[in-house]
């Protein structure tokens, strides 16, 4: 008797539709449907995929709790033993989606994975909750991920415990687990010592995690003659959002005039940040990006004054290499006009 | 003066943390030639790492624990300073 | 300094008439003890209990375990300052009485935990269940102060650790131990092809119920300094640390201190075990500051090559820990940590308070949030009250069939950091 699995795939690959798809609502089919052909003939007949969902990226993104009930109640009604999801590859929202899938399942007692690119949000949110296996960063490597996926679910239905991320392949989730070993501590502690001292390799049973740690700067010397800019993550983007920046997983930033503005006004200016209610941000901008207190400040004479362009993202689920490769470009950029200090601004 | 953290008990199990803190003023001379206070970097490293914990894991609050229990914690958090204290001149 | 360990195999323990060894039979005269105890007038009462392996028995709160140890020559007693006088231990002969320990309870304060499951899945992660145990239900006196009525029961089982084994002098011993902690100027000439590696030994010392005493002395007060391995086994470092089951060194851990064991075991074919340095763990930066780097220098000027370095404790410590490695390491000191972990019930939690890119070596005692169901046990020695404060949630749950969910934390020595068990842990 094969093993029943229920497989979670998005409006893309289901053959629904794209971009224009993704607030589709879940749907249930029986049987499998695009890359769960593949996964059937990976799984060999040991397991095949009982029922497939399918469902939009940004519907299950902002419906999480009644997509991840949909699951719940899919796996019950078909039986199913196992959930896969995905691949993901590095789309930002459908590999969020398919870590909320996993994850769901395997607090509910499932055997559950799924995969994606090592620079998708998706994985640091989600990785301590599900075993997410790496594939490259597009679909061009469905042919290597899918029997990848096939082969350790086999694994995990069969009872096995799974070793560590090292010797399995799967992103390492950050999870300690308890275990016996053979030798007591002490004589382990001796052991991994003596392999120090002589240069040889040694595994240490933790490894201490390494800080991303910033130096300040010293503080502006003389605030009165400073140029200050200002830097959001919060999404305030022009009217229109003209460079398209997402308003979950960005994959880029723009930069924006605000020539002699002495505030942003609703008629010339939007967020596109998806992570908050918008209807504050969007009837007052200066909420989210303070121009109007800072121009303030520059009457005032508190600051000489504010830069006449200012940077914008969406910090909502965006890859931290992303967010520090932005960080290092734009702060060289303004650094290189004469800016001596930024303000960011988040939610 | 104290880590801010317990050697053994943890955020759900002591109501009670006091902290002391001890002022560090530094005189630095700028155009305004004001005194400012300076955070020891060592300390705020640690405070900061201390408050990453109790926002990670569930806090107990006073009222949440019985009253003898409370009262034992809190005889043992006074215990847990009284070095720090005097050392600082206020023996308890 | 030679010191050899004479000792005792006990399989049993039994009430009787006199107390005295026969056949790996331990009879004890229980009203003797307990006037001997008695004598301390802060103890208001004292009752006794024994619990073997496999007994369907559950033992809690323990404070302390010790074993039965006791000289049979060379200077000074055991438990300097408690038992013995002050002078220094660690030469002659010292008998032990192996297989058992005295394992004392009594109520101090509400949060305290400390089980002992002598069966069932709990037994698997504390030592003491595969010792006899005689244990010592202590009732200090009502009138008596916090800080009396802790030294009181600490006293009360160095005292009858002693006691046993002083009543045992006549018998012979099964195996006898030999070790030897030459002169320094011998030491660190000695297996000159062998790297040089010496052992820093943190101590507990935050404060009361947390505390640990050399000599006597309250640790919170001494600068980090060298000391005899053989001292230890004399039970020069007493345990006076009566919170966090799990990573309190108990006395009886730190008289079989196992890096001790395990740097002996390879002295003169691995390494040359040059020297072992006690230090504390002090609430203040200050003192943490002075320690380590105190600490670090004596270690230097053993002209160790290498450490263990093993911690007890969890949070505040961890910094002392960081900041000994960090200065080890800067030094040209190749460490190995010993720790446990509090990386949550999901183990996803960043497992230390601290962390340093020096800290490349690292053996852990596990994660002691991982939680642990245990059964209803049929006898249940100690104070039953506590049950109720694990049940009140702060250290597990009591479910509806009786059961206790625990972390393990609340499990007497389970995730020791000198290395004791085999327990550890791993990424997944």
């Amino acid at each position: 008797m094969a093993y029943k699995v229920i497989h979670y795939i998005n409006q893309f690959f289901g053959g629904i539709g794209g971009e224009e798809m993704a607030d589709r609502r879940p749907e249930v089919r029986g049987g499998a449907v695009g890359p769960g052909l593949a996964f059937n003939k990976a799984l060999g007949g040991q397991a095949e995929i009982a029922a497939t969902i399918i469902c939009g990226d940004n519907y299950c993104v902002g419906h999480q709790e009644e997509v991840a009930r949909l699951i719940t109640d899919t796996v019950a009604q078909y039986q199913a033993e196992a959930l896969v999801a995905g691949p993901a590859f590095n789309a930002g929202r459908y590999g969020m989606a398919c870590g909320l899938a996993a994850s769901s399942a395997e607090a509910a007692g499932l055997p559950s994975l799924t995969a994606m690119y090592r620079e998708n949000p998706g994985l640091e949110v989600y990785k301590a909750g599900a075993y997410i296996l790496p594939t490259t960063d597009n679909a061009r490597g469905m042919g290597q991920a899918v029997p990848a996926m096939a082969a350790f679910l086999l694994k995990l239905l069969s009872g096995q415990k799974p070793g560590d991320a090292g010797t399995e392949g799967y992103f390492e989730r950050g999870v300690r687990v308890n275990t016996f070993y053979p030798e007591v501590g002490a004589e382990r502690a001796v052991t991994m010592l003596l392999k120090k001292i002589k240069g040889q390799d040694f595994k240490t049973e933790y490894r201490m995690p390494v800080f991303d740690r910033v130096t300040p700067r010293p503080g502006v010397r003389n605030l009165a003659q400073a140029t200050i800019a200002l830097v959001t993550s919060g999404g305030i983007v022009p009217k229109g959002n003209p460079d398209h920046i997402a308003a979950s997983s960005a994959r880029n930033y723009g930069a924006y005039e605000i020539g002699d503005l002495m505030d942003l006004t609703s008629d010339q200016f939007q967020t596109a940040h998806g992570g908050y209610d918008q209807t504050y941000a969007n009837q007052d901008p200066d909420r989210v990006l303070p121009v109007d207190v800072l121009r303030q400040m520059e009457k005032e004479g508190k600051i000489g004054r504010l830069y006449h362009t200012y940077y914008s993202t969406v910090g909502n689920g965006t890859a931290v290499a992303n967010a520090r490769k932005w960080g290092e470009e734009i702060g060289a950029r303004l650094k290189n006009e004469g800016v001596e200090a930024v303000i960011l601004t988040s939610t | 003066m104290n880590h801010p953290l317990y050697g053994n008990f943890r955020p759900h199990q002591q109501p009670y943390r006091s902290l002391l803190l001890k002022s560090n003023p530094v005189a630095v001379q700028n155009s305004g030639g004001l005194e400012r206070v300076v955070p020891d970097e060592h300390s705020l490293h640690l405070m900061e790492e201390a408050l990453g914990l109790y926002g990670r894991v569930p806090v107990l609050s006073p009222d949440q624990a019985p009253p003898a229990y409370r009262e034992d914690c809190a005889l043992i958090d006074l215990e847990l300073m009284r070095l720090p204290l005097d050392q600082a001149g206020w023996p308890v | 300094m030679k010191l050899e360990l004479h000792k005792i195999s006990v399989r049993e323990l039994r009430f009787g008439e006199t107390t005295k060894v026969a056949g790996g039979v331990l009879s004890i005269n229980r009203d003797e003890l307990k006037a001997l105890l008695l004598e301390d007038s802060a103890l208001s009462g004292v009752e006794f209990e024994l619990a073997h392996p496999g007994d369907k028995t559950r033992i809690m709160p323990v404070k302390d375990a010790i074993e039965p140890r006791c000289k049979l020559d060379g200077p000074g007693e055991v438990f300097p300052g408690f038992v013995g006088p002050v002078e220094t231990v660690g030469e002659g002969r010292t008998l032990v009485l192996s297989g058992l320990a005295v394992l004392t309870t009594g109520r101090l304060v509400a949060p305290q935990e400390g089980i002992v499951d002598m069966s069932g899945p709990g037994a698997d992660y504390t030592p003491f269940s595969r010792t006899g145990n005689l244990v010592l239900v202590l009732t200090p006196r009502e009138d008596v102060k916090l800080h009396e009525a802790e030294r009181c029961c600490r006293q009360a089982g160095l005292t009858a650790a002693h006691y046993l084994a002083s009543r045992c002098k006549t018998a012979r011993a099964d195996t006898v131990e030999s070790y030897e902690f030459p002169p320094l100027r011998e030491a660190m000439g000695a297996h000159p092809s062998l790297p040089k590696v010496g052992y820093v030994y943190m101590l507990q010392s935050q404060g009361l119920l947390h505390d640990t005493w050399v000599y006597g002395v309250d640790a919170k007060r001494i600068l980090p300094t060298l000391i005899s391995p053989t001292e230890i086994m004399d039970g020069a470092v007493i345990s006076g640390n009566c919170v966090s089951a799990c990573d309190k060194n108990n006395t009886y851990v730190h008289q079989n201190n196992p890096v001790i064991k395990a740097l002996y075991g390879r002295h003169g074919k691995d390494l040359n075990f040059v020297g072992v340095i006690i230090t504390n763990e002090n609430v203040t930066l200050a003192d943490k500051q002075r320690s380590s780097s105190y600490a670090i220098k004596l270690l230097k000027m053993l002209g160790a090559e290498a450490a263990v370095i093993s911690e007890e404790g969890f949070g505040n410590p961890d910094a002392d820990l960081v900041l000994n490695c960090v200065k080890a390491e800067r030094a040209g000191i190749k460490t190995v940590l010993v720790t446990d972990e509090f990386a949550g019930a999901n183990g996803a939690s960043q497992s230390l308070a601290d962390s340093c890119v020096e800290g490349t070596a690292v053996v852990t005692g596990g994660n002691a949030n991982a939680t642990i169901i245990l059964p209803p046990m049929e006898k249940v020695i100690g104070d039953l009250s506590q049950a109720d404060v694990i049940a009140g949630g702060f250290f597990g749950s009591k479910r509806p069939d009786g059961s206790l969910e625990v972390e393990i934390q609340a499990i007497l020595g389970a995730t020791n950091e000198l290395g004791f068990n085999k327990l550890g842990a791993y990424t997944i």
